[in-house]
């Protein structure tokens, strides 16, 4: 791939600045006159049902400020690290036959410290979920 | 096969000691000295080891990785830094006494993404180390024992972090299209050429953004106060000298790379440095947190660092590793000091220093020095420090940007001596008993006391080696 040496293929800094900001100014203007005819224009009656979180049609029950278990969250960050590493050992599956011993040796010592990762949850009590585990 | 991995040698035992401290985190029952004896065993070893490799030189991972004199010099600064914190940890009481091991395991890794990060010379090697160093500290940051203070100042770390990140990927893919590779190597002869085009100019910029939140110059510095007030001591100080100094080098090597030519760059960046200054000044004059005060220094003093750095020719190059260098001992030593007068790991708020000199006459000689230092007053190595700076700047004719920065080191000076006046002059309310100072505190004060004092009345050897690591860069 031959680098771009000469200055002229990118683009240079006064037309640009000059569109780009009589661009910014007509954005500005178009938002600003948007907001103001919503605003002018617009009913100002509010009730109850208009100000009701919209929850797909049906009418909300309780607070929002639910408390979700915490081991789901683990669970979820446990399955995020695992799941995102296979992309890794996907792709060097489906070139294995290029890279050869070097390759495996590399995925080997991913895969290695992977496993380190799974031990040391298991050691401290993450995969250990349910009513009758009382940690701390 | 066999040379190649003797290059790799000061990275390989940082990744040793991780496997260690890993090993010591799966144990059942926590033994807070066993680690601490373990850590301080082998990051001394780990000074050792890196001082062995300075004259290593070459390249690994397809040229993707450089060994050179400007890297190993920043080995064995990191070295030294990890060293000096391990130092800090004997009564490690900000950290819950079950994760001391991942305590230091995380300042492994730690240490070890940096020395990676000074070495590499390709982008998105570059990223991956500064990003693994990152990770490291967003886990340290709320590992704090406390109140949720911590997790609040990780939050925040993160989130700047996160965006700095991903500003910088945005730049990283704009010099990619500019110069079409992500080889330092190849970027330095592309660049210059083009750097007058707005893609080159503002893709070099973003890209220095990633690295000015890691150094907290002005754009980026809203999550430092935060976080050095949560995180507990020894993390902050380490945060305010290791980190900083891994921030610096890549920094110059990024600077480097426009070749010197660019005004667009060189007035971005004086601009960056002055309103780092003014502002870390101006702020902290009204702290009342020793941190908090330390973290808005550590804003001004990056903005000197940069006037090395954007001075852009040997001489600012050699001065701005000399000033990181300057930087992390006078630091570590005013962090010496917080430690071990907030010996139960709290916040130190600057009152509490009253009748330190009669407390512990040695801590508050050795915190006088290093304040004198980072103010740049004779003969202290940060004098010599911003001199270096001062003159190199002078050399490229920025008169204006000298003037400003002396200005704002007297503002500083204002602070500082505060901070004397409180451990000098002023009494405590009550009297408050003899701070204990064991032997080996003794002896680490004493001899970055005398690192200090001696580099600064003489610092031509250290000078001949930060202007021997520079020419590396050019």
């Amino acid at each position: 791939m031959q680098p771009i040496l000469d200055g002229l293929t990118l683009s240079p800094w006064e037309p640009g600045l000059f569109s780009l900001a009589i661009y910014g100014l007509m954005v500005l203007g178009l938002v600003s006159l948007l907001l103001f005819f919503a605003s002018w224009l617009g009913e100002k009656k509010s009730n109850p049902e208009k100000l009701r979180p919209y929850e797909s049609g049906i009418i909300p029950t309780g607070s929002a400020r639910l408390r979700y278990p915490v081991p789901f969250f683990l669970v979820a960050i446990f399955f995020l690290i695992f799941d995102v590493e296979a992309a890794y050992i996907f792709s060097w599956a489906i070139s294995y036959d290029s890279l050869g011993w070097a390759g495996w040796l590399q995925i080997s010592f991913f895969i290695f410290v992977l496993l380190l990762g799974l031990l040391y949850i298991w050691k401290k009590g993450g995969l250990e979920w349910g009513p009758t585990s009382k940690q701390d | 096969m066999m040379n190649v991995w003797t290059l790799f040698i000061p990275e390989l035992y940082c990744l040793l000691m991780a496997v260690v401290f890993f090993g010591l985190a799966m144990s059942a029952r926590p033994n807070p000295r066993r680690d601490y004896f373990a850590a301080l065993f082998m990051a001394g070893v780990g000074v050792v080891v890196a001082l062995a490799c300075v004259r290593l030189e070459g390249t690994l991972f397809f040229e993707a990785y450089r060994v050179d004199l400007f890297s190993q010099v920043f080995k064995v600064m990191l070295a030294m830094g990890f060293f000096l914190v391990v130092c800090l940890c004997t009564e490690l009481n900000g950290i819950e006494e079950r994760h001391h091991p991942e305590f230091y395991l995380f300042l492994t890794t730690c240490t070890l993404a940096m020395m990676m990060l000074v070495s590499s010379v390709e982008l998105l090697t570059i990223y991956v180390a500064l990003e693994l160093s990152s990770y490291s500290l967003y886990i340290l940051v709320p590992l704090r024992r406390g109140h949720g203070v911590d997790v609040e100042a990780g939050i925040k770390y993160l989130m700047v972090g996160a965006c700095a990140s991903a500003v910088m990927l945005f730049g990283l893919s704009y010099v990619f299209g500019v110069t079409h590779t992500t080889y330092l190597v190849e970027i330095i002869h592309v660049l210059p050429g083009v750097i007058g085009t707005p893609a080159a100019i503002v893709g070099l910029l973003l890209v220095l953004c990633g690295f000015f939140f890691k150094l907290a110059v002005f754009p980026f510095h809203f999550w430092a106060p935060d976080v050095y007030q949560g995180a507990a001591n020894q993390v902050t100080a380490y945060i305010a000298t290791a980190s900083k100094v891994a921030a610096v080098a890549i920094i110059m090597r990024v600077v480097a790379l426009s070749g010197g030519s660019s005004k667009y760059l060189v007035d971005m960046l004086v601009t960056l440095s002055i309103a780092s200054m003014t502002l870390g000044n101006l702020v902290a004059i009204v702290q009342k947190d020793m941190k908090r005060l330390l973290a808005y220094s550590s804003i001004s003093h990056a903005g000197y660092v940069l006037i090395g750095i954007l001075s852009m020719s040997a001489t600012g190059y050699a001065s701005a590793i000399f000033y990181a260098l300057a930087y992390l001992v006078m630091n570590l030593c005013c962090f010496l000091v917080v430690v071990k007068v907030s010996h139960d790991g709290s916040d130190l708020k600057i009152a509490q220093l009253a009748g330190l000199h009669r407390r512990a006459p040695l801590l508050a000689m050795a915190l006088m020095l290093a304040v004198f230092g980072l103010a740049g007053i004779p003969p202290t190595i940060g004098f010599t420090g911003k001199f270096l700076v001062f003159a190199a700047a002078m050399e490229k004719g920025y008169v204006a940007l000298v003037i400003i920065a002396m200005i704002n080191a007297t503002i500083s000076l204002y602070y500082y001596i505060l901070v004397v006046k409180a451990a000098y002059l002023m009494e405590p309310d009550e009297e408050l008993p003899r701070l204990p100072v064991s032997i080996p505190t003794k002896v680490l004060t004493v001899a970055l006391v005398t690192a200090m004092v001696v580099f600064g009345v003489a610092p031509s050897y250290l000078l001949e080696v930060a202007r021997a690591a520079a020419r590396m860069l050019m």
